[in-house]
This record gives structure tokens, sequence and C-alpha cells, in this order.
């Protein structure tokens, strides 16, 4: 049954003052009909979401993500313990003023465009008129879907619906948006555009809480990442302090001679530090893949040609 | 459905404790209690007490709040959802389909039937508008909230600041929103061919004329005064025409349920034309006075009933010809500032002949006024009635007589002498045709009320549909916040199926339940639910006993408490019958305002413990699950 009340919203302590979204020994065991134990989604999470961080949720498929998501949203109801959002209970229709929410797969009404999309859901935050109509058309913008804004959404591709997705998700300008796998399906520029568009909120002071399974897009946005498996927390923490490898020491120079190389190898021989690569350092294919579309559209019709280094060979 | 007696007005109704809405109340409550037990039940065997107590708190409180902080804006913007939904789905070939039955009406609607206007707004609004639009509206409403859960479109929803009483009421909304928007179309429509299809006019065939010219042209002496013809063929039929030459207005035949004035006008050249006016009784809404019936028997005493020949609806009974047996109406609120100048009384007798005679003849009957307290009574107005037709006759304010026990007759008055001070006056009419009966039903003599214009009547009967869809919507609606759509839609087809058949059903559950005519030895066969079961399965006529075995006692024991529930569940259920007010209409009756409001509130009450309803159901029921 419900837990829906509305609870005053106490005075919080120093410690909590910052907490926009927590869970307190939070659990979730899926029943059947007759209350017999089915799977137990998740156990004993105990997290809190600070204000102004972006927050990950990792974790392999079936690690309780998305439950703990559709928990502090009030999609699902707990077991046992608490979710909180704003000091309020999850189940509090009234938090949901602060809070925007991208599902998994954009669960929008295909037979709207996208202005009646927004419209539809900027008359839920009871928006007069004029402020709805100005905030949709900023919206378009933002998403880059003024050409298409009066297809209806069957038409659109997936990155399309999720752009639509998002802005429906940012109507009300929430303090605390939710994003479930929000780079789920996406190009690399979809992919690229939607974690510009992460930082960018950010900037801004909102609070971000997402989930996903591509380690890359996460290390790459969260303050702050907890690690989920088989419904557990195994590590939560900053994301700088959880990747740091402090038994090893990294130096970036520009390329050095190979006489520097040779003397570089003769002082880390002399204090018996073992070395574990010394080469040109790799880019990732991302930011590759993204250098050649940018060339491609700054230059049409022109191959971009590298030539290799000496020694080097095409596979 | 008919109604029989005079319908209460409605604050008359509405603040009487035994018969009023005060025990729909009363049942709510006891709906919200019953429906908090449960939940409390559940939760404490699945969660523990204190939880259960503060989960329980917490529904109720809350869909409290969800109530006081409606918000329009919200609401209209599910509901707008909903029309776009269905607008863009195409939900308006509906109204193409309708129009092309109407289209094609005329091929198929009987061209005999001796009340066009009765079929013809039968098969409008009963079979097109009524049927369709339930239907339609059925299975739209089952299938809204499923599909926003298989398509999880509903958790970018309940994401937003949207109360489940938003939530609901603005699907409610959305679809009697549409339901509206479709009626009044079928309505439009649906007047426009019932003027078109019944709204005619005659001329008098050539031949005729030429007669009645010849007779004009022939000296005054030699004219004669009465001459029979017909009219021209329009609509498939034609009527016979008696015209008295002497009198401007004359009265085609009453036939196929009307007949015609006849106008006789002078053209420029000074000859008479007789022009044949549309018919005035085609589609009219006769606002009835009704009264209380009663009967006196053989010997000139008071009964409720009169003689059952066998084979008449219940609420009918016969009075025997040639005899002191006599039926009677009380007509309440008679005043002399609405009647100032007389009673226009309209009767419909039913005939039943021992002996045959000549099958259409008329019978001789003899109707009386009489003052309820007095029982001073006029002189007799004498008729011949003819089976199922309407004749009116008119009751003067004066000239009218007493006539006294020594056969004398003396002057009276309507008001002074056969009106009692409350108001009150009585009407008696005896039949005069030995071995002949004249049948009765209270609504078979009314006093005739100006008229009220059919558009009007005909809005009140839409109406009443619009009240039957919105109940079906509601339950659509509310059923489809628990179950899956099949199940929402199997169930609200069979509340409809009850609604329907409400009376039946009722009869049914009551004569099983009737413990004084068990006591007083009369026994009932054929049992409850687990009882017929084992009678098709063993085989076992309804008629027969069955052995007093413990497992039949056992069988009854179970049987009894689940024919309370169906008793109950047959309560509650609306009865869709009241709200047929399509035979009234069809029939050429007003609708009485105090109908209306009747079962505008009981729609409205049902529709609002539907609503409170799912509200409960849907903060129940985890959406992402």
């Amino acid at each position: 049954m419900s837990t829906a009340t509305v609870t005053p919203i106490p005075q919080a302590s120093p410690a909590t003052r910052n907490v926009v979204a927590e869970a307190r020994n939070l659990s979730k065991v899926y029943r059947d009909f007759w209350g017999r134990h089915k799977v137990t989604a998740l156990q004993s999470l105990d997290l809190n979401i600070q204000q102004g961080e972006v927050f990950g949720l990792l974790g392999p498929n079936g690690s309780g993500k998305t439950t703990t998501i559709k928990l502090l949203l009030g999609l699902l109801f707990p077991t046992s313990g608490k979710a909180l959002v704003f000091n309020r209970e999850a189940t509090d229709v009234a938090k949901n003023e602060r809070i925007g929410y991208l599902p998994e797969e954009s669960y929008l009404y295909k037979f709207l465009n996208a202005e009646e999309t927004l419209d539809f859901y900027g008359r839920l935050f009871n928006m007069p008129a004029k402020v709805r109509r100005d905030r949709i058309k900023q919206l378009i913008e933002d998403v880059d879907l003024v050409k298409h804004r009066r297809r209806p959404l069957r038409e659109y591709s997936k990155g399309m619906t999720r752009r639509i997705g998002l802005a429906q998700a940012l109507i009300n300008d929430p303090e605390f948006i939710v994003l479930d796998e929000p780079t789920s399906g996406l190009d690399p520029l979809g992919t690229r555009w939607m974690k510009d568009l992460i930082i960018r909120l950010k900037e801004r002071g909102k609070t971000i809480l997402m989930s996903s399974h591509l380690l890359a897009d996460v290390q790459d946005v969260c303050d702050r990442i907890a690690i989920l498996h088989k419904g557990e927390l195994k590590e939560l923490g900053r994301v700088e302090n959880l990747l740091k490898m402090r038994n090893m020491t990294e130096i970036r120079t520009t390329t050095l001679s190979p006489q520097a190389e040779a003397e570089v190898r003769e002082v880390l021989a002399r204090h018996q530090a073992q070395i574990h690569h010394l080469d040109h350092p790799a880019s990732t294919l991302e930011e590759l893949f993204l250098s050649i579309v940018q060339d491609s559209e700054a230059r049409p019709g022109r191959r971009s040609i590298r030539e290799d280094a000496p020694g080097e060979q095409h596979k | 459905m008919i109604y029989e007696y005079p319908i209460p007005e409605f604050w008359q109704w509405f603040t009487d404790l035994r018969n009023g809405p005060f025990w729909y109340f009363v049942a709510l409550l006891l709906i919200l209690v019953v429906v908090s037990v449960v939940g409390f039940l559940v939760a404490l065997i699945r969660n523990g007490p204190a939880v259960a107590g503060e989960r329980t708190y917490a529904v109720l409180a809350g869909s409290f709040l969800d109530l006081v902080r409606l918000s329009p804006r919200r609401v209209w913007a599910m509901a707008k959802l909903v029309l776009l939904e269905s607008w863009r789905r195409k939900v308006w070939v509906v109204l193409i389909l309708y129009g092309v039955l109407l289209l094609f009406a005329s091929q198929y609607l009987s061209p005999t039937t001796q009340n066009p206007a009765k079929l013809s707004i039968g098969f409008v609004l009963s079979y097109c508008t009524r049927y369709l639009l339930l239907i339609i509206m059925l299975v739209l409403s089952v299938f809204s909230i499923p599909l926003d859960f298989k398509n999880r479109t509903i958790f970018t929803v309940v994401t937003k600041p949207v109360s489940m009483a938003e939530f609901v009421l603005g699907r409610i909304g959305g679809f009697v929103l549409l339901g509206t928007g479709m009626l009044l179309f079928m309505a439009v429509v649906g007047y426009l061919f019932l003027q078109r299809t019944l709204i005619h006019t005659h001329e008098l065939t050539p031949a005729f004329v030429e007669e009645i010219r010849k007779n004009e042209s022939l000296p005054a002496s030699e004219r004669q005064t009465i001459l029979r013809g017909q009219t021209t063929l329009e609509n498939r039929h034609q009527h016979s025409v008696e015209l008295n030459t002497d009198s401007e207005v004359n009265w085609t035949e009453y036939e196929f349920g009307h007949r015609h004035e006849i106008v006789a006008e002078k053209n420029s050249n000074g000859e008479t034309e007789y022009r044949i006016a549309v018919p005035e009784d085609l589609l009219q809404a006769r606002v009835q006075h009704l009264g209380q019936l009663k009967f006196k028997d053989r010997k000139g005493l008071e009964t409720d009933k009169g003689v059952n020949v066998g084979k008449e609806w219940k609420l009918r009974s016969f009075i025997e010809g040639a005899s002191p047996m006599e039926a009677y109406w009380t007509f309440n609120n008679i005043t002399p500032e609405q009647y100032n100048e007389g009673l226009l009384i309209e009767r419909t007798i039913r005939i039943f002949r021992t002996e045959q005679g000549k099958i259409d003849e008329p019978l001789a009957g003899s109707m009386y006024v009489r003052n309820p307290d007095t029982k001073v009574t006029s002189q007799p107005f004498r008729f011949k009635a003819k089976d199922t037709i309407i004749d009116s006759q008119w009751i003067p304010a004066t000239g009218l007589y007493i006539r006294n026990s020594d056969g004398t007759e003396q002057k009276a008055e309507l008001f002074k002498d056969f009106v009692n001070s409350q108001g009150q006056v009585e009407i008696a009419i005896q039949c005069n045709a030995p071995r002949q009966y004249f049948g009765m039903s209270p609504r078979d003599v009314y006093i005739r009320d100006p008229d009220v214009a059919f558009g009007w009547n005909y809005i009140k009967g839409v109406l009443c549909i619009w009240l039957q869809m919105l109940i079906v919507v509601c339950c659509g609606v509310v059923f489809s916040t628990f179950v899956s759509a099949p199940v929402a839609l199997l169930a609200t087809a069979g509340f409809l199926f009850l609604g329907l058949y409400t009376q039946f059903v009722g009869e049914l559950v009551t004569s099983q339940l009737d413990f004084e005519e068990t006591a007083r030895g009369k026994t009932y066969y054929g049992g409850g639910p687990v009882e017929s079961l084992y009678r098709i399965v063993t085989q076992t006529g309804v008629t027969l006993p069955l052995e007093k075995t413990v497992g039949v006692r056992l069988m009854r024991m179970v049987d009894t408490p689940l024919l309370w529930l169906m008793r109950g569940v047959n309560q509650g259920v609306p009865n869709f019958d009241e709200y047929n007010t399509l035979t009234i209409v069809g029939q050429g009756f007003d609708i009485p305002n105090s109908l209306i409001w009747h079962l505008t509130f009981k729609a409205f009450f049902f529709c609002l413990v539907a609503y409170l309803l799912g509200i409960g159901f849907m903060r129940l029921r985890e959406v992402a699950k």
C-alpha cells in the first residue's frame, strides 16, 4: 500500500542540509500474487545524493540500478527502509514539482508531436500559458528539434526521441534530474551531446542522478558513483578517488629525444622504480571519432589521412 | 421505461429518509469502511500491524488531500490527451457509420407501422444513438489506462506532480467529453432525420378535389355537407377524409399514429381550396398529470385491483362492463390558477372481450368527475372506446351537473363542487358494454397539461443517454485501474448487462430470499448459484425439490450469503431501464423534469463512488511493477 503522505519538511541538520535524495536501508523484494518471495532486487541500500553533484549508479544488468531509481521516484513501494527526496517520502506527489525524469526508453505518447508533448507535460506543472509557450520554444531549440517539432513522435529516430524525452524532463527546470541510461542507444555524437548537456546542467547547480552500465560515460561526467551488484552496494565514492592507482606514478611530457629517454630510464633504475610503460600515450576512440566527424563537416569530400610514424604499420 | 405514478419532486425525494438518497450515503460510508478494513487486513498480513495502520491512514488521508487539491489545469491536460488520442485514432469514423445507418434507415423501417414516430424515435435514439455510443465508449474507456501501463507512458506522467485523483478524473473527463461530442452530433443528425422522415403533408387526391368542386358548383340545396375521399400517398401512407364542407377546419382520419388538420381557404378566384397541414401529433411531448388509481369491485367497495383476466401486465387490471365496477383516479394539485378553464382528460383503454361481437366496434363507456370527500358525482361523459387508441375528453370548469340520487340534476362547477380543499379531484370510468371489460393502468388516464416542445423533450431523452454513457465510462475507467483491458471490458460489459436487466435479476434473487413467503409454506426451487450449478450438473429440474441432506443444507448455507451479495450488487448497479426514457419520447409524452433530476443525481452519485474507488485502486498500485 502507498505510503503517500504530505509530511512537513523537518529542519535538516547541518550534515543533511545538502542532501537531495536519500535511501535509508532501502530494500525491495518482488513477490508474486500470493506474497511468496520471487526476487530480491535491492538489499539494504544506504546512500545519499548531495546537492549540485552528478551521481552515477553503476552495475551490470539486473543489479538494481533501475529499481533504485524507481523507488526514489515513487514508481515502486519499498519492502523496507525509506526512500526520501527533498526530505519527503518518495511517493509524495508534491516533490515531483522539483524533479525531472528521463526513463530508459523515453516513454512518450507517440501520437503527439514535440510541441504537443511539451505542452502536455508543461500543463501538468500548472505552468501559465505564456510561460509554457516560451519554455517549449526554448527547449525545442536547445534539443535541436526545431525542424521536426510538428512531426508525431512515432516518426522520430532513437536520438530524436531521447532528445524530446530529455526536454520533457527539463520542462519544469527541475532541481533534481534523474536520468536512466541516458546514453543508451545513442551514437557517439548523441552521446557526446548528452554528456555535454549533463555537464552544463551541473554547472547551473542542478543535481543529477544517472544510471548506466556504460562505464566510460559515467567516468566522464559523474562526481560520485555507487556500484551495485545483485541488489547490494559494493562501492561508493568520488570517481577520481576510486580510480586513482596509488601504487603508480604517471608523468606526461612533450616528446623526448632518445638521449633524454635513456637518461630518464637510468634515473628510474637508480631509484629501483620499475617502468611499466614508456611510450606515446593513446587518445580515446571517441575523441578520434569526433575529430574525424568534425573535420568532415568542415571539409566535406576530403578524407583525413594520417601518416604513420616510422616503425608503425597498418594492420 | 414508462412511469405509472407521479414522480415526487426532487427536493421532496431528497429529504425523504425512507425512500430518498439517504441510504446512498450510508452505502457509500459502508463501502469506504469495508474497503479500508480489507486493505488494512491485507497490509497486516504482509507487513504487520504498525505498518498496516500507517499505510491505511496514509492512503485514506492522501486520497482525501488529493481530492481537496485537484487542479483543473492538470485534469484538463489529461482530458485533452484523451481527446487528441481518440481523434488521431480516428474515432470519428463512428460518426460516419452513424450517418450511413440513418441514410439507409428508411429502407428497413416498417412502412406499415401504426406508430411511425415511436418506431423512428426508437430506431434513431435507441439503436443508433444509445447502443452505438455505449458500446464505443465502453471499448474506448477500458483500454486507455492499461495501455498506459503496457507502454509505460504512465511513468512520465506520475513522475510529474499529478495525483491519482487528477489522473483518474482526467481520463473520465476526457472520455465523457469525447462521448458528449459524439452524442451531440448524433442527436442533431438524428433530430434532422426525424424531421425529414416524419414531418410531411398530403394533398387531396385530384378525384376528390374534382368531387368537391362539382359539389360547390351545385345549388345550395343540392350540395352535400359531408364528402368522403382520400389524401395522396406520402411517406408510404394516405389518410381517409370525411370533409364537412360547412366547416373551415376538418381533420383527416387518425391513421399510422397521426392525423392532419385540413384548412379551408379561399383562393383569388373565390374558390375554396383545402390545405392539409403537417401532423401535429407525430412529434409531440404531452405532459401527463398522473393520478393514483384505485378500483371499485362488483359490490361497489374500494379495492386496489380490478379483475385479472390472466394475460395482462401486473399494473393493469380490468373492470367488468354493465356493473358497479369502476376504475377511478385521484389527482392532486388541481388549482384554479392552472386549470381555470377546465381539465383535458386523455385516456387509453384496453379492451378485453368475452363476447366476440364486431372486433373493431368501439365499446361504450362513461366517465364521471367526483369530489373525493363528499363523493358528489357529475353527469356521465359518454364515450366510445377503441383498443389502445388515445381519446380525449374536455371537462369544462363551468357548465357541469350533479346527478342527485332522486335522478334530478343541478348545476355545478368544477372547483366549487368537485375539487376538494386539498386540490384533489377524482375521475372515474365505467364500462357500459355487458360481458366486456375495460383494462386500466395508472397512466392510462391523465390530465393533459400544456405540451412542452418536442425539441426540449428530445433533449431530455438525449440527456438520459448521456447519463448512461457517463456511468459506462466511469465503470470502464475504474475497472481498468486494477485489471487488464480485456478483463475490464468483460467486467464493464457484465455490469452493463446487469444494469439493463436489473429488474429480472432482482426478481430472481428476491424470489430465493423471500423469507416471509417461505415461512408461509411457499417454496422456491432452483436455489442460489451453488444449488443451481448442482442442478445443472445433476440435470435436476428447477421445479423438483431436493432431498434435505447435509450436502443440500450446506449448499443452501453457502448460497444465502451469495444471494445477499447478489442482491446488494444488483441494488448498487444503476438500473439502466430507468434511464431508458426513449420509450416515453417515442410515445409522445414529456419526460418529467423531476425524473431527470432523480436520474442525474443517481448517476453522479454512482460515478462519485466509482471515482473514489478508482483513486484508491490507483494509489494501491505500483506503477512500475
